[in-house]
């Protein structure tokens, strides 16, 4: 008995599976399987070019998006797919135009909405991704790409302040990959590392193949190790802290050297240790961990 | 903004995608250029973010401003009283004076354009080299501080 998958639909299914549960190895054999049999179908030429970009093969990746919209100009997951890729590669107006054209079929498409949204928060238009994260939340309340744009231009607008739009993502869909990412992002910004450390290890454990994951986890581990702790007033506060510790010291050593002297020279020289250490520690533990 | 206006293209216009560069190079400017530093180099970020007719007269009113503090000091008698009390001489208080200043224009510049750096850290956007504009802005503040401080020795 043959117990090959008879249809293009079939084969596209089974990749779809092997996709979803980033088995790229077993999707790829699948695909080059089925598309010996079904060269020219749109979807599991489109699912191809799913597994090549997930596994960083992004020229072929593109080629093969490509070669879906010649078969299929019309093909919707692909031209979102190639809007990825152009904003990946800083294509932004090409991405975008791409984007519009989607949304003017799909008019009412939540997640068309948030992804443009993602992309003008990425072009910096921070007023404009606001809007259309809240147009896609008219047609979806709930949807995950409009509520991670909202909660993300929230966090960009209002820093370490109270951020409903993350509220709303985490009540809406506590277990997705976004609402980590959102809140992780939320928490650094407002230099809360160590629970940002801790949500990504947790979310990775959950999903260990997430290269992303895998990067962000490494990142705050770095920046969550016990020789970064001395750092802590630079993280949280950022460049106010900088400023304020420039200026505090040559205050500080100043009136030292009048009324301490005795005192001025140590305390020179530990300032400074501390400025040379913020700058060479952080790279130099990058290479090193 | 209606539906349709939000499907406008609005990338289209940039030939180059709106950036920022690097934040660190923007404080080293400010702390060693001076508010003529500073803002040499938020005017190079303001291109890029296609903002120069919105903010580059509030750059140039932060600079002015700021490079009228030591002026109105010297105007009335008060700089040798600002020297005594950092306990240097004039030219080293001039100096510490402006790169105070440098980084007062820094703080009041990096919150007219905070929304923008943070929308660039949470969307993941990497910041620009900032070597030329770096050097550019110190250049041309170190060029205008040793001005200035030759001013107000001369005029203290």
């Amino acid at each position: 008995m043959n117990d090959q998958p008879t249809s293009a639909a079939v084969y596209a299914d089974q990749a779809f599976y092997f996709i979803e549960r980033r088995r790229l190895v077993d999707a790829k054999r699948v695909l080059a399987q089925a598309l010996t049999h079904f060269p020219q179908d749109p979807d599991l030429l489109f699912h191809s070019a799913q597994a090549e970009w997930l596994g960083d093969e992004n020229e072929a990746a593109e080629n093969t998006v490509r070669q879906v919209l010649v078969v299929d100009p019309t093909h919707a997951p692909a031209r979102q797919l190639l809007a990825s890729m152009l904003v990946e590669r800083g294509e932004y107006a090409d991405a975008e135009l791409l984007l519009i054209g989607l949304l003017r079929e799909y008019p009412e498409s939540a997640e068309l909405y948030g992804r443009y949204s993602r992309l003008m928060l990425r072009a910096l238009h921070l007023e404009k991704a606001e809007q259309l994260a809240r147009e896609g939340l008219r047609y979806d309340p709930e949807d995950n790409e409009c509520l991670m744009a909202a909660a993300l231009c929230e966090t960009a607008r209002s820093g370490a302040r109270p951020n409903a739009g993350l509220q709303k993502l985490l009540v809406a869909h506590p277990e997705s990959m976004s609402s980590v990412h959102a809140l992780v992002v939320a928490l650094v910004d407002s230099g809360r590392v160590a629970e940002a450390h801790r949500i990504a290890q947790g979310a990775m454990r959950v999903d260990p193949a997430n290269e992303h994951l895998v990067t962000l986890v490494r990142e705050l581990r770095i920046q969550n190790h016990w020789s970064m702790k001395p750092l802590w007033p630079l993280q949280k506060w950022g460049w106010g802290a900088s400023a304020a510790m420039w200026l505090g010291g040559i205050i500080v050593i100043r009136a030292l050297s009048k009324s301490a002297p005795e005192l001025a020279t140590p305390v020179a020289f530990t300032w400074l240790g501390y400025c040379i250490y913020s700058w060479v520690w952080p790279p130099l533990i990058r290479r090193i961990l | 903004m209606s539906s349709d206006d939000l499907l406008q293209p609005t990338l289209s216009g940039y030939s180059r995608p709106p950036a920022l560069y690097h934040t660190t190079g923007f404080a080293l400017a400010a702390f060693f250029g001076g508010p003529v530093g500073a803002a040499v180099y938020s005017l190079a970020n303001t291109g890029r973010l296609a903002r120069l007719r919105q903010d580059a007269p509030v750059i140039v009113i932060v600079m002015a401003l700021a490079l009228l503090i030591p002026m109105m000091l010297v105007r009335a008698g008060q700089f040798d009283a600002f020297a005594d009390l950092a306990g240097m001489t004039p030219r080293a208080a001039g100096g510490v004076l402006l790169r105070g200043l440098g980084l007062a224009c820094f703080g009041a510049i990096y919150l007219l354009h905070r929304r923008f750096f943070r929308a660039a850290r949470v969307s993941g956007v990497k910041t620009l080299p900032s070597w030329l504009v770096g050097i550019a802005a110190l250049a041309s503040g170190w060029a205008a501080n040793a001005a200035l401080v030759n001013w107000i020795l001369k005029h203290h």
